[in-house]
C-alpha cells in the first residue's frame, strides 16, 4: 500500500466513525420503547433502563468520535512522512540538478 | 399480535371492578394484596394496560441497527501492507494495526464488539419484555375464568354485608396474581439492564506515539 492509499484508507475510516458518531443517537427507540411512563416499579425500571441505555449509546457514540480523531492524528503523521519523502526527494532532483550543472560547467 | 394484545381488551372491564373494589372497599388487612401493592406500586389496571403498550419489536429493531454499524466497522478498510519503511513506517504499521483491532479485531472487546454486546442486550431486553407480556397474558386467562371473577361480575357489591366481603376478597385476589407476575419481572428486567455496557471502551496506543518528534526517518523499501 502506497502513503497515498493509506491516507485514503484511513481518511475512508475516520469519516465513517465520524458518521456512525452522528447516526447512533438517532438508533435510539425513545423512552416509551422502555414502559418509561409505566405505573409503579414498572416505570421505575424502565426509566433505569432507558437511563443505562442512553449512557451505553453516548459512550458509543464518544467511541466513535474519539476513534475519529485517533485516525485524523494518524493521517497527520503519515502526512508528515510524505511531506519529509517529497522534501527529500526535491532536495535529492536539487542536488542533481546543481551537480549537472557544475559538471557542465567544468567540461 | 400476542395472546396479550387479545385478552387485555377482554380483561378490562373485570380490571376496573379490581381497581374500583379496593378502592372504595379496601381488602382485609392480612391480605396479602396490601404487600404486592406496596411493591408494585400500581393498581392491577394500571399494570396491565402499561404493559400491553411495550412493544418489543421497537427494541429489536435498534438492536438491528446496532449490528449494521458493528458490520460497517468491521468493514471499514484499514491499511494493511506497505511498501514503504523506516522508523515512522514502523510507527505507522503498529498504530495502524492498534487501531484497526481497537475498531473491530479479534481481540475480545472492540467498538464493533461493543455496539454487538448492546444490541445483543437489547434483544434480551425485548425477550424480557415479549415474556412479561406472556406472563401476564396468563395470569390474565387464569382470573378472567377464575371465580373471583365471577363473583365480582355478580351485582350487587356496593351495599356492604356477604356479598361485598366476597367481591372484596375476590378483587385481592385476581390482584395478587397479576401484581405477583411484576413483582418477578421486574427483578429479572434489572438484572438484564445490568448488563448494558454503559462504560467507554479504553484505547491502548502503541509506543511511540511520535516518531517523526524523535528523529524518526523515512525511506521506500
Amino acid at each position: 500500500m502506497t502513503l497515498a492509499e493509506a491516507v485514503a484508507a484511513l481518511h475512508a475510516s475516520a469519516d465513517l466513525l465520524g458518521e456512525a458518531a452522528q447516526k447512533l443517537p438517532t438508533i435510539d427507540p425513545g423512552p416509551a420503547a422502555f414502559g418509561t411512563d409505566g405505573p409503579g416499579v414498572l416505570g421505575e425500571a424502565g426509566r433505569e433502563t432507558y437511563l443505562r441505555w442512553q449512557s451505553a449509546l453516548d459512550a458509543r457514540a464518544r467511541e466513535a468520535r474519539s476513534h475519529a480523531a485517533r485516525i485524523w492524528d494518524l493521517v497527520e503523521v503519515v502526512g508528515r512522512a510524505a511531506g519529509g519523502l517529497a522534501e527529500a526527494d526535491e532536495q535529492a532532483v536539487r542536488a542533481h540538478r546543481d551537480g549537472s550543472a557544475q559538471d557542465g560547467a567544468e567540461s | 399480535m400476542d395472546a396479550l394484545d387479545r385478552l387485555a381488551p377482554v380483561a378490562r372491564q373485570l380490571l376496573a371492578e379490581v381497581d374500583s373494589t379496593l378502592a372504595t372497599l379496601g381488602a382485609p388487612a392480612t391480605h396479602p394484596v396490601w404487600r404486592a401493592l406496596g411493591s408494585v406500586a400500581a393498581t392491577p389496571a394500571a399494570v396491565v394496560r402499561s404493559v400491553a403498550e411495550l412493544r418489543p419489536a421497537l427494541l429489536r429493531a435498534a438492536a438491528t441497527g446496532l449490528r449494521e454499524q458493528a458490520q460497517s466497522y468491521a468493514q471499514a478498510s484499514a491499511p494493511t501492507d506497505q511498501y514503504w519503511a523506516g522508523a515512522a513506517a514502523t510507527h505507522f504499521a503498529a498504530t495502524a494495526s492498534a487501531l484497526r483491532e481497537h475498531l473491530a479485531g479479534d481481540r475480545p472487546e472492540s467498538l464493533a464488539g461493543r455496539l454487538r454486546d448492546q444490541a445483543s442486550c437489547l434483544d434480551n431486553l425485548a425477550d424480557w419484555q415479549q415474556a412479561l407480556r406472556d406472563d401476564v397474558a396468563r395470569a390474565l386467562g387464569t382470573v378472567i375464568s377464575s371465580r373471583q371473577a365471577a363473583t365480582l361480575r355478580s351485582p350487587p357489591v356496593r351495599g356492604g354485608g356477604p356479598d361485598a366481603l366476597a367481591a372484596v376478597l375476590a378483587a385481592a385476589d385476581i390482584a395478587v396474581v397479576l401484581l405477583a407476575v411484576v413483582e418477578d419481572a421486574v427483578v429479572a428486567g434489572r438484572e438484564v439492564l445490568r448488563t448494558i455496557p454503559a462504560d467507554e471502551l479504553p484505547f491502548q496506543p502503541p509506543i511511540p506515539s511520535d516518531p517523526l518528534a524523535h528523529g524518526g526517518t523515512i525511506r521506500l523499501a
